[in-house]
């Protein structure tokens, strides 16, 4: 049952580009556009997982899908707690799957199923934030000409007690993208964990209440169009004809056609 | 050419007259917080408000939309989502996906236009957007949590 209704998705694509001419495969998301568009310069991250701005914000890339079930959040708090930055002032962003490929899957795994997403990530991502912590008490150790070890990384500040000096970790961004990346990190004892374990308020709730969360459905693409199918109620059954006449007169109704032998479709400019 | 109400603006569509209003709204005018789930009234994602009333817009057809009915969706609800349904949503993270949430806060948001304090069984009775995620006892916790927010405005 499976396989035919995938085999039936296969023709409709199949079936529609012969009926239209070829489909057009490029895709873009146009929110990622608009930001590719933007005139800003993007500050260099200190790893994959971690961006830090001048202002002090803290991106942190999320590879696995936020559906619902708390996976963004959680993950930014994984990293954030290593980083040991400032939980207020922490945003996400996702790299899409290509940019993954592009950079020889840099954040590993994106496939999200079966409640593996904090159980596969948690180790590599924790890892990625103590890295980028690193980074950073490095940068601050090569300005300040003192041992890293002297100096504490805490609430996106990093101090060096003995002679009082302190940056935040928007100012020492740019050094820390210059630094080595430490060979192995040590990850905090989870009786010191601050940030993890806490139920804190998601990250992804705003655009939820107010219409503003794009879906699949509300995508729309230059030159879309949209199919809709309708399978023969009676498991088994084949289709013995259909008369679109009418279909195909109706304004934006592009074409109908059998797909597979149990199934009509019809393609049109609009939901 | 038609010109309905929408959000306090007047809007011109052109569309088909047994085009649902649903579609109307997310197509023609581009206002995609309003949800398809179901296409026949159960589910409530497609829920708006017409002149107050909570209504599922993807079974009111464009020509049985009376001239001068004031359309409101989830983006006119309020300005910078500041109504007490959508503060309280916030504050208690009610969404999971928030597929439903645009529907859910439209239908919370026409109870307590009618019964500013609701029980839990008239919220029962009035609530019927289904939720797959199951975020039903948040939306409960923050309908009363709502009323709150309500009053201290006053």
């Amino acid at each position: 049952m499976e396989n035919q209704l995938v085999a039936s998705r296969r023709s409709l694509i199949g079936g529609a580009a012969a009926a239209l001419g070829g489909l057009t495969l490029g895709f873009h998301i146009p929110q990622r556009a608009a930001q590719a568009q933007g005139a800003t310069p993007i500050p260099p991250e200190i790893n994959a997982w971690v961006v830090i701005k001048p202002d002090d914000t803290v991106v942190i890339r999320i590879a696995r899908s936020e559906i619902g079930q708390g996976a963004l959040t959680s993950l930014a708090q994984l990293v954030a707690e290593e980083l040991e930055c400032d939980w207020s002032k922490v945003k996400t962003e996702y790299p899409t799957p290509g940019q993954n490929l592009a950079r020889d899957r840099v954040w590993r795994e994106y496939v999200t199923g079966g409640s593996r997403g904090i159980r596969f990530s948690q180790e590599y991502v924790r890892q990625g934030g103590a890295a980028a912590r690193e980074m950073l008490r490095s940068a601050a150790a090569k300005e300040w000409g003192v041992p890293a070890g002297d100096i504490v990384a805490r609430s996106s500040l990093l101090t060096h007690a003995a002679s009082g000096r302190s940056a935040t970790y928007g100012k020492m961004a740019d050094a820390a993208a210059t630094m080595e990346p430490p060979r192995s990190v040590q990850l905090k004892d989870p009786r010191d964990w601050r940030v993890i374990g806490q139920s804190l308020p998601r990250l992804d709730t705003a655009p939820r209440i107010n219409g503003g969360q794009v879906y699949g459905i509300d995508v729309k693409l230059p030159d879309m169009l949209n199919a809709a199918i309708k399978a023969c109620p009676v498991f088994g059954g084949t289709l013995a004809s259909f008369d679109a006449v009418k279909a195909r007169a109706m304004p934006g109704v592009h074409q109908a056609f059998q797909v597979g032998n149990n199934a009509v479709a019809v393609v049109a400019d609009s939901w | 050419m038609l010109s309905l109400m929408i959000n306090g603006r007047a809007t011109n569509v052109a569309a088909d007259a047994a085009t649902p209003l649903l579609w109307v709204l997310r197509e023609q005018v581009g206002l995609t917080g309003t949800k398809y789930g179901c296409g026949i009234a159960q589910c409530g994602a497609c829920t708006v408000h017409i002149d107050g009333a909570a209504t599922r817009s993807c079974s009111v057809s464009l020509d049985a939309v009376e001239p001068g009915q004031k359309i409101v969706t989830i983006e006119g609800l309020s300005p910078e989502s500041s109504h007490p349904v959508q503060k309280a949503w916030l504050a208690m993270d009610v969404p999971q996906c928030g597929y439903c949430q645009s529907g859910m806060i439209m239908a919370a948001a026409a109870l307590l236009k009618e019964t500013p304090e609701p029980s839990d069984a008239d919220i029962d009775t009035a609530m019927t957007n289904i939720c797959r995620c199951g975020t039903y006892q948040r939306v409960r916790a923050a309908i009363h949590l709502a009323v709150t927010i309500g009053k201290d405005r006053i």
